[in-house]
């Protein structure tokens, strides 16, 4: 096993199963509880023998025959509360695979309870699993200030008119298996939310012909940084967006494009759900805009790793990992 | 000799009879295998003249299986008519006693299998020992059944294979002649190729350790260079995944499982079972079985088997020099070792690239003094199917099998570089199997479109000089300019003379077109796809550009 997705915290570890598919047996099983995965499941329980684990159900539509044949014993016996979240769908897989669960309480999101008999109340199980909660999205932000380089002195960015103290680099964060989990699973969180509002809308309308966009849906990404997130996007929620992923090579930072996009053989009207790594000034999202829109299509909505300003200021709907002045460490742009 | 026919079935994994899930139960098997039988009948065979079922008949050690295993072969054997001493049966992994084996004690987890394979097939062995039978099995058919399992140590992989074992072994070879076939069975597959398709049942970062018989490399060198002129086919299974190669003097051929239960998380994955036909006009050709169910659900009992002709891909494991074409680009050494990753799936991409009309003509400059005469549209491609997901997991299992199982390559020792778009997006995907370190680079247009941050930087080149080995990962391979500019650029800011590895991995790479020695610092390079033709030529060889204006330039 060579990576293990987790995020340990003080009060509690988190986890995601299709972090831990993904990371087991790449992508042609994210949404699947194989062995492998049950295999990391048993490996994060042994990480720490007190806090609670929370392990995140969202992804999965299955469980494999067999899956917890070879730990179902050390998960049962084990002495933290593992608490599987968000697992309404797999309860009776899991019961199958790893007995009767200790508790289980239902709300918002099903939460399934194995491991010690001291028995989480309902209101500590939630709260645990907001703690979690909290404790992925100061993850993200973590690696997302992380990633910042600092100049020597300000000077302009090539992708913007600004002038920056330094410049924030994806390259970091693809460059560490882990990270780039973590990031491209919340990303795809974000875009999974934007499309189930979606849907509901559809239901809710009167005309819902309006809506008809939504079967043209695709995935895209406008420079290098970005591609390895949106395909990862695309993956991840799979349902027909694994296949729906564009990459067009080089709308930015420097504008010229590099591919059969420029010639034409590419043909798509497409709704796009563009994929971002950090957007500053938003430069780039304005040409990948015109990019669409010349083509029949339009960008609907925009998730990234960061931006800076606040997301209605860009003009499209945007929802960011994390707003860069938020973070602790001061950055500044300026004309 | 005649023709001879032969069914190959594997991976019964007998759970338990008695219940409804699954298609050998009790009171199920005899109507399923008799619509096999039907199925190989309406596919025109009449005489099958030998069965060969290579393990796993019972699922995670329940020898008490074993009788009922039993019954399932011999039913097969007695509606093709064969009689039971022209039946031939391997052990699998899941037909030890683990316990037992963990103890060392190899008799005692084989013995239940072995009181099975006495009693079903093997009668006519002429050498015996605990690793293999050998014997004739129909005529001038030979069989030599080996046990993969032996030397795991109770571990879930396939074992050691001492050379002494070996060599016993190539005596009795020694006296089979050359121009009688020998069918060579074990239930672990020798070698990658066929193996590399297993994806979706084990698509773990170390499946090839356990699935892969790799001591079992030293016997099937020895046969090829014993038997060369001769048949000799070597079956197996494990790996629940149909394949078939002809490499030097051997046909491998591996069937996906004839069992398992029903609601099995690969449970849609089609049942199946192998007839070979050996003699006649070609010296090997197959027919494929599957058994389709019916309706969304894989349901006990719904179904029906069909059938499909299979043929053998001979592998070319190097490629010859090509003969020089007129006005070389370049004067030509010996091209390096390009590796087909998955022969079966090449043919799935050029399929899918005519398909689709994904190909085009004309004039490609993406930089310095070559032309490419052809475009291969990336993305659509691989937004056909689940062809992206299918190139992840093939690469990833590439960089395990030939970089990482090295010995002397740790992950942490290995970066991966990708080169521009989709190469950034397979070298992303498949760190997080293998646990290497990504970077990306843009390297189209020379550069002259890319932001410092994007091109290979001194510190991102400080970096990837710390590592040991260097995978170069990207879509298409034209004038491997790129590749090398690559590594230039990267040396270059080495502070001293560096060992680094390298290697390569790419979705396409025509290896028919002359690279002079663009790639010869390339120690191995897997390719998805290299059997397509991508035409270079000498921008000087063609017009001015005002004159046949190219359909694309990255200048």
């Amino acid at each position: 096993m060579r990576v293990l997705p987790l995020i340990e915290g003080s009060d509690c570890d988190y986890s995601r199963l299709q972090a831990m598919a993904w990371a087991a047996g790449g992508a042609s099983t994210l949404r699947w509880l194989t062995d492998l995965v049950a295999k990391q499941i048993l490996a994060a329980v042994r990480r720490d023998a007190k806090k609670p684990l929370v392990i995140d159900c969202k992804g999965i539509q299955g469980v494999a025959d067999h899956a917890f044949d070879l730990v179902r014993e050390e998960i049962r016996a084990s002495s933290r509360s593992i608490l599987f979240v968000g697992a309404d769908s797999l309860r009776i897989p899991l019961e199958r695979g790893l007995g009767r669960a200790v508790a289980t309480y239902q709300g918002e999101l099903d939460v399934v309870i194995y491991g010690s008999e001291n028995v989480l109340t309902r209101s500590e199980a939630f709260s645990t699993v907001e703690t979690a909660i909290a404790l992925h999205q100061q993850y993200l932000q973590d690696v997302i200030e992380r990633s910042y380089r600092k100049f020597e002195r300000p000077k302009r960015l090539l992708s913007t008119p600004l002038i920056a103290d330094g410049v924030f680099d994806a390259q970091k964060i693809i460059s560490k298996p882990e990270m780039f989990i973590w990031c491209s699973v919340a990303l795809a969180d974000r875009v999974e939310r934007t499309i189930t509002d979606w849907f509901a809308g559809v239901e809710r309308s009167n005309t819902p012909a309006d809506y008809k966009w939504l079967k043209d849906l695709r995935i895209l990404a406008v420079s290098l940084r970005s591609s390895p997130f949106a395909a990862a996007v695309g993956l991840l929620l799979g349902d027909g967006l694994e296949r729906s992923i564009e990459i067009v090579d080089h709308v930015g930072p420097k504008h010229r494009i590099l591919e059969e996009h420029a010639i034409g053989t590419v043909l798509s009207k497409g709704q796009y759900i563009l994929i971002s790594d950090f957007v500053i000034g938003g430069t780039e999202l304005k040409i990948a805009r015109a990019y669409a829109e010349m083509r029949g299509g339009s960008i609907r909505f925009v998730t990234a790793l960061a931006s800076y300003l606040e997301p209605d200021a860009y003009g499209v709907p945007m929802m960011p990992l994390v707003n860069l002045r938020a973070l602790p460490t001061p950055v500044s742009y300026q004309f | 000799m005649p023709p001879t026919a032969l069914l190959h079935v594997t991976d019964l994994h007998i759970n338990d009879p008695n219940s409804a899930n699954e298609h050998l139960r009790d009171g199920y098997y005899d109507e399923y295998l008799a619509d096999l039988v039907r199925a190989v009948h309406a596919a025109g065979v009449e005489d099958v003249h030998a069965l060969i079922a290579t393990g796993d008949f019972v699922d995670v050690g329940k020898v008490a299986n074993f009788p009922h295993a039993k019954n399932v072969i011999h039913k097969l054997a007695d509606l093709l008519r064969i009689p039971h001493q022209q039946v031939a049966v391997c052990p699998g992994n899941h037909d030890v006693n683990r316990p037992d084996e963990k103890k060392g004690d190899l008799e005692a987890a084989r013995s239940a299998f072995r009181s099975f394979a006495e009693t079903t097939g093997n009668s006519q062995a002429t050498f015996n020992n605990l690793r293999a039978s050998c014997g004739v099995l129909y005529d001038k058919l030979w069989f030599l059944m080996l046990d993969s399992t032996i030397g795991a140590e109770g571990e879930n992989r396939a074992g050691r294979f001492e050379d002494q074992e070996v060599d016993e072994i190539m005596r009795w070879i020694k006296g089979i002649p050359v121009d009688e076939p020998l069918i060579v069975a074990s239930h672990h597959p020798v070698d990658t190729y066929i193996a590399h398709s297993s994806a979706f049942d084990d698509p773990t970062g170390d499946w090839a350790q356990k699935h892969i018989w790799w001591e079992a490399a030293k016997l099937r060198e020895r046969i090829k260079k014993e038997r060369a002129g001769g048949v000799s086919v070597w079956l197996c299974g494990d790996i629940h995944r149909h394949g078939q190669f002809i490499e030097g003097a051997i046909a491998f051929c591996t069937a996906g499982r004839l069992g398992v239960t029903t609601s099995a998380s690969h449970g849609e994955v089609r049942r199946q079972a192998t007839l070979l036909q050996i003699g006649g006009d070609q010296p090997i050709t197959g027919i494929r079985f599957e058994y389709e169910v019916e309706g969304g659900m894989p349901a006990a009992h719904a179904g029906s088997w069909t059938h499909t002709p299979i043929g053998f891909t001979r592998i070319i494991k190097e490629i010859p020099v090509p003969t020089p074409v007129p006005r070389p680009l370049v004067e030509s050494s010996a091209p390096p070792v390009l590796e087909i990753i998955d022969p079966d799936f090449q043919r799935e991409l050029i399929n899918a690239i005519s398909g689709n009309e994904l190909y085009r003509f004309g004039r490609f400059v993406t930089g310095g003094d070559t032309v490419s005469l052809a475009w291969v549209s990336i993305g659509p491609l691989l937004g056909t199917g689940n062809t992206l997901e299918a190139v992840l997991s093939r690469m990833a299992r590439w960089t395990e099998t030939r970089i990482l199982n090295d010995g002397s390559l740790q992950p942490e020792h290995v970066v991966l570089l990708g080169l521009d778009c989709w190469g950034a997006v397979f070298a992303s995907q498949i760190s997080i199997v293998t646990g290497t370190r990504a970077f990306c680079t843009s390297l189209r247009g020379d550069g002259a479109h890319s932001a410092p941050e994007e091109s290979l930087n001194p510190a991102l080149a400080a970096e990837i000089l710390d590592a040991k080995a260097v995978v170069l990962v990207t879509d298409v391979v034209a004038s491997g300019r790129s590749l090398r500019r690559a590594r230039e650029e990267i040396m270059s800011a080495a502070k001293q003379p560096s060992a680094l590895r390298w290697f390569a991995i790419s979705l396409m790479c025509d290896a028919q077109q002359e690279r002079g020695d663009m790639l010869d610092f390339v120690e191995s390079h897997g390719t998805l796809c290299a059997d397509l033709r991508m035409p270079l030529m000498s921008r000087y060889d063609l017009p001015e550009e005002d004159v046949l204006v190219p359909t694309l330039s990255f200048r």
